[in-house]
């Protein structure tokens, strides 16, 4: 932002004042734009009933100008996450890990698509991820089992807080099951 | 009131490099060059690779941002872009994004691309769910558009005569305050993120825990080793938590001490590619526009003289 540069010092010529006219109003709706919706003057919030009729632009309806409410939520200690890992179970009784790798899949598609479809049962999106892994492994998988694990983060790291347990377990649907079991 | 207007004009229109604008251009339209030409590399859940899915869903859910209301106007109050509109303002967005880059015909293919990049990701916005992503580039370039951003470092400026054609030291009144608004905008959002975090939680967002459980939950979905590794050290999230508030708070220091622009450029730089190692959140779009932080005439200038 320094003007000061070294060498060669030619300028343009002066900029005519319509042109900086026309910039200032640019400078002007830009940061007016930025200001009000970053700070949410036109967006308060629910709690605030009483403010309720000045909540009439919220983002994202002036895109490109927003707030930047990100991760605002805290949490108190002790917080729990919980993991689910699906295992499947092979014809000859071994057990197997369908993990986001095991089916080719990304670790947030595999969540989505597969775990979640075994939590929320839908048949058909669980047979395809059943499918992707028998074409993978060469492995016939005749039974599903969830496992839920929870754990308690707090100051001493991750801890264990209960012990696994099996969420559902399932016979492998047909590939062209439908959902709502 | 004279005295008002004079230093308005002081603060925004005081000549500055044309070298450091043409900069901040090569450096959003590349960046806009690779998202909507390979989006995956920066992006988690690009729009630019969703056209069919938006396409497909019901009018019902079709709830056009202010800025697609704008831009579709002409088309009628019921136009809702189809798979073709949107894919034809892909097209255009990549092609301005790339002639933006060179400098061919620069404001006009910056117009453009604003255009067609607003289309495209405010049709993705106009469904209920936004991101934050693309906000930055997308103010940038519209300030750039605004602004001599091809004046240097670009085929506009090889295609004038000889005579007319200006050094790379050249400097403009128009040259200084894209940066800076640029500059105040980044400014606000990091202290409307601060903001949130603290009007709405307090200081218990800063316990430790807060952040840990996001690291965890994020680390989990995006299968981030590192953020797990980083979760299970409280103390060190802690600190984690702490900087994140400096940052954003202080990131307005820039205003008041450009010098420390390429120090916050930096940190800022480290800041978003840690979410991105630890969360997989796809932060990038914002350094392209750190480079309104950075005095490159001063730093290129000085080397070459």
């Amino acid at each position: 932002m320094t003007p000061d540069v070294p060498g060669e010092g030619a300028r343009t010529e002066a900029a005519p004042r319509s042109s900086r006219r026309a910039a200032s109003c640019v400078i002007v709706a830009v940061l007016g734009l930025q200001f009000v919706t970053a700070f949410k003057l036109l967006c308060p919030p629910r709690q605030l009933e009483s403010l309720a009729r000045f909540r009439v632009l919220c983002s994202p309806a002036l895109w490109p100008f927003t707030d930047y409410q990100m991760y605002g939520a805290a949490y108190a200690p002790p917080v729990e996450v919980t993991i689910h890992d699906p295992v499947g179970v092979l014809a000859d009784g071994r057990e197997v890990a369908l993990t986001a790798d095991a089916l080719g899949m990304r670790s947030d598609e595999w969540r989505r698509l597969f775990v979640d479809a075994i939590r929320r049962w839908r048949a058909e999106r669980v047979a395809a991820g059943v499918r992707r892994y028998e074409e993978r492994s060469g492995e016939e998988v005749v039974r599903l089992r969830l496992i839920e694990r929870r754990f308690e983060l707090g100051e001493g790291g991750t801890i264990e807080a209960a012990a696994p347990r099996v969420e559902r377990e399932v016979d492998v649907p047909d590939a062209g099951a439908g959902g709502g079991r | 009131m004279t005295s008002l207007r004079a230093r308005w004009e002081a603060y925004w229109f005081r000549p500055a490099p044309l070298l450091d604008l043409a900069i901040c251009r090569v450096s959003v339209s590349a960046f806009l060059l690779v998202m909507t030409v390979a989006p995956w590399l920066v992006l988690t859940i690009p729009p630019w690779t969703r056209h069919a899915e938006f396409a497909a869903l019901p009018d019902s859910m079709y709830d056009p941002i202010l800025l697609l209301r704008v831009l579709t106007a002409p088309f009628g109050e019921e136009f809702r872009p189809s798979l073709l509109h949107l894919r034809i303002a892909h097209g255009v967005a990549i092609a301005a994004a790339a002639s933006s880059l060179v400098g061919f015909f620069t404001r006009t293919s910056l117009a453009a691309l604003f255009v067609s990049f607003s289309f495209v990701v405010g049709h993705s916005h106009s469904y209920g769910e936004f991101h934050h992503i693309e906000t930055m580039p997308a103010i940038l370039v519209l300030l750039l558009a605004c602004a001599p951003s091809g004046a240097v470092l670009s085929l506009d400026a090889r295609r004038r005569p000889a005579s007319g054609r200006l050094p790379l030291g050249a400097t403009d009144a128009h040259a200084r305050w894209p940066r800076l608004v640029m500059t105040w905008v980044l400014a606000m959002a990091y202290l409307s993120a601060a903001l949130s975090k603290m009007l709405g939680s307090g200081v218990e967002w800063l316990n430790g825990t807060t952040l840990q459980r996001y690291l965890m939950v994020n680390a989990l979905y995006w299968d981030r080793p590192l953020g797990v590794w980083f979760a299970e050290r409280f103390a060190l999230v802690k600190a984690l938590g702490w900087f994140t508030i400096a940052f954003e708070v202080t990131f307005l220091l820039v205003l008041f001490r450009p010098r420390l622009g390429p120090l916050f450029a930096l940190v800022g730089t480290a800041f978003h590619l840690g979410i991105w190692f630890t969360m997989k959140a796809p932060f990038f779009a914002y350094l392209p526009c750190y480079a309104v932080l950075v005095p490159w005439s001063r730093w290129l200038l000085r080397r070459t003289a």
